[in-house]
């Protein structure tokens, strides 16, 4: 198994994902979103370590997408264990960003703000989207700041100016809360969703229901839409996800040969002492 | 004896009275939200409570929040007395509370240290914030401003001069420090960039503060209230510029370090390895204990090898629509039968928190033993 | 190698020989994987209490309690009055506070009182989040069981895939319907049905939680082999 995932990871291998219906879907939807002066995107990391190798891709094809297009980008959480990612991953890919167009420049403060932890839950949630001044209920970021002094985030009013709403989580009932409790009467913001594997299945009757606009399923949702992204802007670097997913699409082979084998072994073995009386 | 007798415990309070008090709480803890909830919108901007809701949620939150100790004290009564008593184990009890305080002490001087910077960069906005203030308290006109104190709002020409001593100060403050702050360049060229386009900007602050004594203060006329608008103005670009500078420094300290490398280093990598092992124990669990035994499993297997394929880059190598397959398979057999399960789950859900919150679920809150 | 350079390479390192290490288990459990795994309940216990503190308790509660987000004018003049209703958060406080009952076996029962009344808040929220949520998978799930195009020709793969759908759901929600009994009848054959169907929402359970859990060991295998095995490298002067 090692050997299997090992190999495409120390040789650089990597093929082309496959296609994910859904994560294209997902992109025209957050490009079809329009942003007026004032109105931002929030967008809700609530993953840790232990769902790290799917989310943490997701997290950045996102928030690359929403700072591509010069869209205030609001970063919050539910979850602690997400502080961390609140501040690197944002920064990681103005980074790249940066690299990839000199000149230009990506900053805290003016592009995104991290409004950090934010424990309750559905309280919260309920809260927020209550408050008639969503940056002056937001308080102050992470940093200590009142998100107020922010020019480009203290115009936003009220939560009708949150557009998009964009949950990556592997976390059982965290999304179901954005669900249950980011509206109210006349308001619903496009949602999106970056969930884990396991959670794929369950997701797909939010988008039924149109309560969700946009998946990403897992790596494979990151990889194929890290490849629609590049084919939007053909300077974006998405070698190292596919080298990943390609890697888990070793993976994958070596799981179905395995459960094949298991199968078929005894099969032949009953098969043998059959023949044999 | 006696106590018992009358069923008293826990302070003299009787037992069905702790019950009593314990269902009326339990109640009283959801019943605002079930109001606000059903409430007509109309009905609640007629009253107060839409303007306090905020705060009144903030005040539910802080409830629970104050639980934030429970956990550390729970660890350091089991672990502590493991590792002072040297029982067996104790070395691991060592590793917990080290890992324990560190982090803490590491999150704490993290914190520490970012609220020293805010303060200081709250210093430089006050500039801005104090020019437009002055402005605007002087077109509300005398008894009606915005800013208080308790002898009454000073006279303009106080007021400015107070701007301008204060700017001059921070201006200083500012300056003193850019020594420090050449050294965070460190041959970036962007950084490097920054620090010279604020240092104009801390010259072109320094010219309007200097003008503003040049005015008559008497009343606020259009050149007055432009030259306080230009410091308000190159104030918060100022600011804007010494918050990223800030920052940036920031990321070079110690705390910060420290706290990086805690989160970076130990606490994701320790994460994510304990949940890989899970991958390993799927692959045993492939080849040993998933066997097709009965049609159901089979099918179960069919719909789990459709989805594996269909989802992975080789899929396309086995059949070109496997892909389509897999979506096809996800939105409408899987989304059906998913859904009658949450449709089911979720009146379960709704009869359980209606029975937790009229407590009606336990008999140690009252409820019926049935 | 500057400074951060530095730390980033130590950081690499240590998590390398902390992954190496929990892996170390597959082999036996071992005072290794103890020691790291024993770190690992001890900084995820010290984050989250600083982190409420941080940024909840001290900007929502204390801040506005003390004034501090009051701002204070050089000319002596402050921003705003201070708000008297905001020494209210005394009362949650306090009430929290008597979490910590917990640890007095006299008084002990108080902590149910908070217990409880967090319970209540949950329960009356999760009566909301159910209609919200829902309310619109029921109405998604009335699917026109006939569908036509534009110009009016039957789009018979929308067609069958609604009525696909809706045949499903009734199915599988039949044979979790216990109330009224069902042998010998209709509801009886109907429910055997739900059962391969649900078989199949799990095996593309199963399938999707495959992926899930191979993607954290893929994530940490490309970790040693590329980022770690770098960084020993030029750790001991290779490359």
């Amino acid at each position: 198994m090692i050997l299997a995932v090992g190999a495409p990871v120390f040789l650089g291998i990597s093929r082309a994902p496959s296609r994910m219906v859904s994560a294209e879907r997902m992109y025209d939807v957050m490009q079809g979103v329009t942003f007026a002066p004032g109105e931002v995107a929030m967008v809700w990391l609530d993953f840790g370590p232990n769902t790290i190798a799917e989310n943490e891709p997701q997290a950045v094809v996102i928030i690359e997408h929403l700072l591509r297009r010069r869209v205030p980008v609001v970063l919050l959480s539910q979850y602690q264990q997400s502080e961390r990612f609140l501040t690197r991953v944002p920064q990681e890919v103005a980074q790249r960003l940066e690299r990839e167009h000199p000149g230009q420049t990506w900053r805290y403060g003016e592009d995104w703000i991290n409004a950090g932890y934010k424990p309750g839950a559905a309280i919260f949630i309920q809260a927020l989207v209550s408050a008639p001044d969503v940056a002056k209920f937001l308080g102050r970021d992470v940093t200590g700041m009142p998100i107020a002094h922010f020019p480009r985030f203290a115009q936003i009013g009220g939560v009708e100016r949150v557009k998009l709403v964009a949950e990556v989580t592997g976390l059982v009932g965290v999304f179901d809360t954005v669900v249950q409790f980011f509206q109210k009467k006349g308001y619903r913001p496009t949602l999106v969703h970056g969930c884990t594997s396991i959670t794929i299945p369950e997701a797909y009757i939010f988008l039924d229901s149109g309560q969700l606009n946009g998946l990403l399923e897992g790596i494979a949702g990151a990889a194929w839409y890290s490849e629609v992204l590049r084919k939007h802007f053909p300077a974006s670097d998405n070698r190292d996800l596919l080298v990943t997913n390609t890697a888990l699409s070793a993976a994958h082979i070596m799981i179905i040969l395995l459960i094949a084998l298991g199968n078929l072994i005894p099969l032949l073995n009953r098969f043998k002492r059959g023949r044999h009386g | 004896m006696e106590e018992r007798n009358q069923g008293l415990s826990g302070g003299g309070v009787r037992r069905d009275t702790r019950a009593l008090a314990l269902r009326v709480i339990t109640f009283l803890g959801g019943i605002y939200f079930f109001l606000y909830f059903i409430t007509p919108e109309s009905i609640i901007e007629g009253t107060k409570i839409k303007s306090a809701h905020e705060a009144i949620s903030n005040g539910f939150i802080a409830v629970s929040s104050m639980a934030i100790g429970l956990g550390v004290i729970n660890i350091l009564m089991a672990h502590g007395s493991k590792f002072i008593f040297l029982k067996r184990g104790w070395q691991y009890s060592a590793a917990l509370l080290l890992g324990l305080l560190i982090m803490i002490g590491s999150t704490l001087a993290h914190w520490m240290m970012t609220r020293h910077s805010a303060s200081q960069i709250r210093d430089v906005q006050i500039i801005g914030d104090f020019a437009a203030r002055i402005v605007e308290d002087a077109k509300l006109g005398a008894g009606n401003e915005r800013s208080f104190s308790p002898t009454g709002v000073p006279e303009l020409s106080k007021r400015v001069s107070a701007l301008e001593s204060y700017s001059l100060r921070i201006i200083e403050k500012i300056k003193a420090e850019e020594s420090r702050v050449i050294k965070i360049a460190q041959g970036d060229l962007a950084t490097t960039q920054l620090i010279r386009d604020s240092e104009q900007e801390l010259l072109g602050l320094r010219e309007s503060v200097s003008t503003l004594s040049a005015n008559q203060w008497n009343t606020l006329d259009a050149t007055n209230e432009s030259a306080l608008a230009q410091v308000s103005q190159r104030a918060a670009k100022v600011a804007s510029s010494y918050a990223i500078l800030k920052r940036k420094e920031n990321g070079t300290k110690f705390s910060s370090r420290l706290y990086d490398f805690l989160y970076d280093g130990l606490f994701n990598h320790l994460g994510a390895s304990m949940f890989a092992l899970l991958g390993v124990y799927i692959a045993a669990a492939a080849y040993r204990a998933f066997r097709i035994q009965t049609f159901e499993s089979g099918l179960m297997m069919a719909a789990a090898l459709v989805v594996m394929l269909g989802q992975i880059s080789f899929g396309k190598v086995i059949y070109e629509d496997m892909p389509s397959i897999r979506q096809w398979l996800l939105e409408v057999p899987n989304s059906a039968a998913f859904r009658a399960i949450r449709l089911g789950a979720g009146v379960a859900g709704l009869m359980l928190a209606i029975r937790m919150w009229l407590s009606i679920e336990s008999a140690k809150s009252g409820g019926d033993k049935k | 190698m500057d400074s951060a350079a530095l730390w980033t390479s130590g950081s690499t390192l240590v998590g390398g020989i902390a992954t190496l290490a929990i892996f170390s288990f597959l082999i036996k459990e071992n005072g290794f994987y103890r020691f790291f795994e024993h770190l690992f309940i001890g900084i995820a216990a010290g984050l989250t209490p600083v982190l409420v503190l941080r940024d909840f308790l001290w900007p929502q509660i204390i801040d506005p309690l003390l004034g501090s987000t009051i701002t204070h004018y050089p000319d002596g003049t402050t921003s705003e009055r201070y708000q008297p209703l905001y020494l209210l958060y005394l009362i949650p406080i306090g009430f929290g506070l008597l979490y910590y009952t917990l640890y007095s076996r006299r008084h002990s029962w108080m902590a149910k009182l908070v217990i409880g009344f967090t319970l209540g808040a949950s329960g009356a929220l999760a009566i909301r989040g159910f209609f919200s949520e829902v309310i619109p998978q029921i109405v998604s799930s009335c699917k026109p069981l006939l569908v036509f195009e534009s110009g009016g020709a039957l789009a018979l793969w929308e067609s069958v895939n609604n009525a696909l759908f809706v045949a499903i759901l009734l199915l599988v929600l039949n044979y979790f319907f216990f109330t009224f009994g069902r042998e010998g009848s209709l509801r009886s054959r109907s429910a055997n049905w739900g059962r391969p169907l649900l078989m199949v929402c799990f095996g593309a359970f199963f399938g999707s939680t495959v992926m899930a859990r191979l993607a954290l060991l893929v994530e940490r295998i490309q970790f040693i082999v590329r980022d770690w095995a770098v960084a020993v490298g030029s750790a001991v002067g290779i490359g």
